[in-house]
């Protein structure tokens, strides 16, 4: 099934398209033209791709690169995508940017687990090089596979590129919550472990925001001890015991994971400007550890935190709002990078968060897919989010 | 109207009630923006603390101590600058661009007032002090803390905010114990990089004691000293030097090229390489480190690991020099002679022998005693030193034989020369009158090999002896060779073809064999035939297919049965040249005391003296050589050789001699 959602307009930066087709080369190549949406695309132009994990996906690639011709294809594996128009749970989603005032610049490596940021760092550099600095307003979009270490390792390779001065967006690719093979699309090959930096120098400005909607529901409790990306004890208790003392409500029933089971009560880290950091909780270990997909130093204060449908949908309105208010212009379209919680979340009302958005920005183009970690960063200097939506407004 | 009034209560009612609803909102908004920031406040020098003690070394502390605490105060830059504020470094940054990082050191102005009592301070960027490369961040806010350990500073942690949040009198405080916990983190990490620093040093300091422990060689133990010294005790340039007979030489230098040495004394400082108190050389050094620090204390201890090592170095520098040096005359001595003539003849270079023999020296010996004669040698060494140039070098080759080689001469001015150092020798005044006959060859006209050359010299020597002494005689022209004499030289060329090493070998076997003959107390007048019969015992070589001589595996039997045969070809060839007793010992020279040899199976005494002596030095001269079909062996190894067989096949006071004159050189080559 395809829908063409954006009709050709002269002064068009892109647009989204989708497809539902079981057949892969189909889903690429589908998605693909009806973002094109009978443009001719360019070299320099930007495809991206947001298929389900489920696919063939060599092929569904190498359809969807036929589709984008000499346009370059970048994109990864999610739980679900997006358009303002239809929510693709399982199918393919595809972006197309006119490189008409926009030089991309992409780079797609094999993460090395003993030095996350090194590679990372390079990656990014790379991408900015490749991108050039023609025009006056960059942005850092970042990809990569959710079975990464830890995220926040990423982050502080990219933050060594961007500098305060650059904001970063993007998010940790999906296999529908089986964690088991996530992958990464650029540069013409698909990886397992990638990761994928796509630097954008453009003419235009463009806004990098993150919307949250969470609210502290538990009493604060003390990280006591920590290794690596797993919290073994809160308040000196097993943290597996702590937290369930502390969410206030019983898992859900069997069937579901428990890290799809926790999404609905992630523990949010206070920060100096009086919001939280949001960290879902992936896994519990057998020893009463939790599994996160990002680092939390010991002595950390954590707060088991809550939302409902509409906190989540007001925070995806302010982000999209925070995002508008960097551009001197209005919104042409925006890339959403969703958290998968808010989607289970939001349950039927899950397709108003992109009309949410798209409405705030004026009904433009918009589309994403629901993802395992999210980046956005304009200020300070870590950019990692869970359970959030990160905005990037072209 | 009731209604009306009753809708418009409730309206109003409502409208009231949503605008407390927002109000609440909003306050609980406040409320948990507030307890947000207060419970990160309030864990955020323990969150500093447990990031910091993951990290031992500064570089990746400083590093993430930058991002975290910027993390934590919602900073987007932060910057730990160490050093005294005149001349800072960035140690450890987030939020820059690389390109932005000032490379090197850097000042910065009017801090002064943050002291351990008030490390911190922060307000507005307008109006602060800020280095003028972070303006491209648009700083909002900003907060300086200096970073104290006591009374110390390390330097100073800069936050910068581009977002227009101000820092609070709260984040001050927090900022005060932080930057306090990053201090003593900074001097653990200063400490531990000074640690490691020095393991590493003081590991090369070890290879480089180990590798000096296991140098001889004076010029390279010299090397490694001085570079030592700027490689690794930071001293800008270092000279290595040694007392050389009174003069003060530079044996190495190192650091700064030479250009830039400093040429003014009173820049180098002296330091003497002593052991047991005696200085055996001095490093000077230009640039030490100051009295009493460690880098001097650590100098002064490689100086004195560099004084044993340039010790050991010097001694065994003296060794071989004494090993090639003749102690009676300060000459140096025929092996020396030998390598010197066969690497110029190699090298294709021109130049003259001039070889001289004291003549009727034996007399002065049997007249005066060998002390008169001792003192002679001296005097005609001298003498002859006098009338050469700094190039020419001189050689005692035998006991009364003495060499000079002229580079660049030919035949002409070598004659001049050499009848320069026969008047010289000549006008030497002792009491006694002493006189040399001397002959001179030419490289590459009267010989292209270096045996061809020596026998040519040899033979216009003999000439002079021949044509009346106290002469000089020059190779092919004051030569006149009788036929006996062209028989001979026709033979001993045709040897010198056959086998190239075997005249060298003669050569060397002639001067053992008169040292074991004088050790033994062979009266001096059966010297001369002993001489010319171990010179010449392997003239029968000439009889012996060149296939054979240069085999280079064990001879066959019929092969072997050939060699045999050569004592008895050159005892004919002595013969018939006159020379009838050297023939006897050449004849004899194969024979072993036990019976066992060759041609005649002669025993013990029935063998001439001479001839056991030639075959021992012939032997032991044979295996200390490269021949053909073995390498050479050591000298202690062909010595156990000869012992072995002493007995047997070589006589066993003659063998004694030997062992008594390779532990104890006699004084006379």
């Amino acid at each position: 099934m395809t829908k063409q959602i954006e009709s050709l307009e002269a002064t068009r930066l892109g647009g989204f398209g989708h497809s539902s087709s079981e057949d892969a080369p189909s889903a690429g190549r589908d998605s693909v033209q009806m973002a094109l949406a009978g443009a001719e695309p360019q070299l320099g132009d930007l495809v991206i791709i947001f298929p389900s994990a489920t696919y063939d996906l060599d092929s569904l690639h190498r359809g969807a690169m036929d589709a984008a011709g000499p346009a370059e294809v970048v994109g990864c594996t999610t739980v679900g995508a997006f358009t303002s128009e239809e929510q693709v749970p399982s199918g393919c989603v595809a972006a197309y940017i006119s490189s008409r005032d926009i030089s991309f610049g992409v780079r797609h490596v094999e993460r090395d687990d003993a030095d996350i940021a090194g590679c990372t760092r390079a990656a990014a550099q790379e991408a900015r090089d490749r991108a050039g600095d023609r025009y006056p307003h960059d942005v850092l979009m970042l990809m990569c596979d959710a079975l990464t270490p830890d995220q926040r390792e990423l982050a502080r390779g990219a933050f060594a590129v961007t500098s305060s001065v650059i904001s970063m967006v993007g998010g940790s690719a999906g296999d529908d919550m089986r964690f088991e093979a996530t992958y990464t699309f650029g540069e013409g090959r698909m990886l397992s472990n990638g990761i994928l930096t796509v630097w954008l120098n453009s003419a235009q400005t463009m806004g990098v925001s993150v919307g949250r909607g969470w609210r502290p529901f538990g009493k604060p409790m003390l990280v006591t001890r920590a290794e690596g990306t797993t919290i073994l004890e809160l308040d000196g208790q097993p943290a597996l015991d702590a937290y369930l003392a502390a969410r206030g409500m019983a898992l859900n029933p069997d069937g579901v994971s428990f890290g799809e089971s926790a999404m609905e009560r992630p523990l949010g880290i206070p920060n100096a400007r009086g919001r939280y950091d949001m960290r879902q909780i992936h896994d519990k270990l057998p020893n009463g550890g939790l599994v996160l997909t990002t680092g939390v130093p010991e002595q950390t204060v954590v707060q088991v935190m809550c939302s409902d449908t509409d906190a989540l949908l007001e925070g995806s309105r302010t982000g999209a709002e925070l995002g508008e208010a960097q551009l001197d212009r209005d919104a042409r379209m925006a890339i959403v990078f969703s958290c998968c919680a808010r989607r289970a979340l939001l349950g039927d009302r899950v397709a108003e968060e992109v009309d949410t958005i798209s409405s705030a920005l004026g009904g433009v183009p918009t589309g994403g897919f629901y993802t395992c970690g999210e980046f956005g960063r304009v200020t300070g200097s870590t950019g990692i989010h869970n359970s959030c939506v990160a905005l990037l407004m072209l | 109207m009731a209604g009306a009034d009753s809708s418009a209560g409730r309206e109003d009612a409502l409208a009231r009630l949503q605008g407390e609803n927002e109000l609440l909102r909003g306050r609980l908004a406040d409320a948990e923006r507030y307890t947000a920031q207060t419970l990160a406040r309030a864990t955020r020098l323990s969150q500093v603390i447990a990031v910091l003690g993951q990290h031992s070394d500064l570089d990746t502390l400083v590093e993430r101590a930058a991002l975290e605490v910027a993390d934590l105060f919602a900073a987007d830059v932060g910057l730990f600058m160490l050093g005294p504020d005149h001349a800072l470094n960035v140690e450890g940054e987030s939020g820059m661009r690389p390109a932005d990082v000032p490379q090197g050191r850097f000042a910065i102005d009017g801090l002064g007032a943050l002291t351990a009592q008030e490390p911190v301070t922060f307000g507005e960027a307008a109006g602060a002090i800020l280095p003028s490369w972070l303006d491209a961040y648009g700083p909002k806010h900003v907060a300086w803390a200096r970073l104290m350990v006591g009374d110390e500073s390390l330097g100073l942690m800069l936050l910068v905010r581009r977002i227009d949040e101000p820092f609070e009198r709260v984040d001050g405080n927090e900022l005060r114990a932080i930057a306090y916990r990053v201090a003593l983190a900074i001097e653990n990490g200063l400490l531990h990089r000074e640690t490691q620093d020095r393991l590493v040093r003081l590991n090369r300091m070890q290879i480089i004691s180990t590798k000096l422990a296991g140098t001889l060689e004076l010029e390279t133990v010299g090397w490694i000293v001085a570079d030592m010294f700027t490689s690794e005790l930071r001293v800008a340039a270092s000279k290595v030097l040694i007392d050389r007979d009174g003069k003060i030489l530079t044996l190495a230098r190192a650091g700064l090229d030479p250009n830039d040495m400093p040429d003014d004394d009173s820049r180098w400082e002296m330091l003497p390489l002593e052991t047991t108190g005696e200085p055996v050389g001095w490093i000077a050094l230009a640039g030490m480190p100051p009295r009493g620090s460690e880098d001097h204390d650590l100098l002064l201890h490689m100086a004195n690991i560099s004084a044993l090592a340039l010790d050991k170095a010097l001694a065994y520098d003296r060794s071989q020099e004494q090993a090639r040096t003749d102690s009676l005359t300060g000459l140096l001595g025929h092996r020396v002679f030998h390598e010197v003539l066969g690497k110029k003849t190699a090298d294709g270079e021109k130049f003259s022998l001039v070889l001289l023999d004291i003549d009727d020296f034996k007399q002065i010996n049997d007249l005066y005693g060998h002390q008169v004669g001792d003192e002679t040698l001296r005097l005609v060494a001298d003498a002859l030193r006098v009338g050469l140039r700094s190039e020419d070098g001189l050689f005692r080759v035998g006991g009364e034989e003495f060499c000079a080689v002229l580079p660049s001469l030919g035949h002409e001015a070598a004659y001049e020369v050499a009848e320069r150092l026969r008047a010289g020798v000549a006008s030497i005044v002792s009491g006694l009158p002493v006189t040399v006959s001397l002959g001179v060859a030419t490289h590459p006209e009267d010989g292209v090999h270096r045996d061809e050359l020596l026998a040519q010299a040899d033979a216009a020597l003999h000439s002079a002896k021949r044509t009346g002494k106290n002469r000089t005689s020059v190779a092919g022209e004051h030569v006149s060779l009788t036929a006996l004499d062209a028989d001979r030289h026709v033979s001993l060329t045709l040897l010198h073809e056959r086998d190239p090493d075997t005249l060298v070998h003669s050569v060397e076997v002639a001067t053992l064999a008169v040292d074991i003959a004088r050790h033994l107390g062979v009266e001096d007048d059966r010297l001369g035939n002993l001489r010319t019969a171990a010179k010449l015992h392997d003239l029968g070589k000439i009889g012996v297919p060149h296939s054979i001589l240069s085999k280079p595996w064990c001879l066959d039997e019929e092969e072997y049965r050939i060699v045999k045969t050569h004592p008895i070809v050159g005892a004919e060839l002595l013969r018939a040249w006159g020379l009838t007793e050297p023939a006897r010992f050449v004849h004899e020279h194969h024979e072993h005391v036990d019976g066992s040899g060759y041609p005649a199976g002669l025993k013990g005494e029935k063998i001439a003296l001479e001839s056991r002596i030639i075959h021992v030095a012939d032997a032991f001269i044979a295996m200390t050589l490269d021949r053909p079909y073995r390498r050479a062996m050591e000298r202690e190894e062909a010595l156990e050789e000869l012992v072995r067989h002493s007995g047997t096949q070589f006589d066993a006071s003659v063998v004694d001699a030997v062992l008594a004159l390779e532990r104890e050189p006699v004084s006379q080559p």
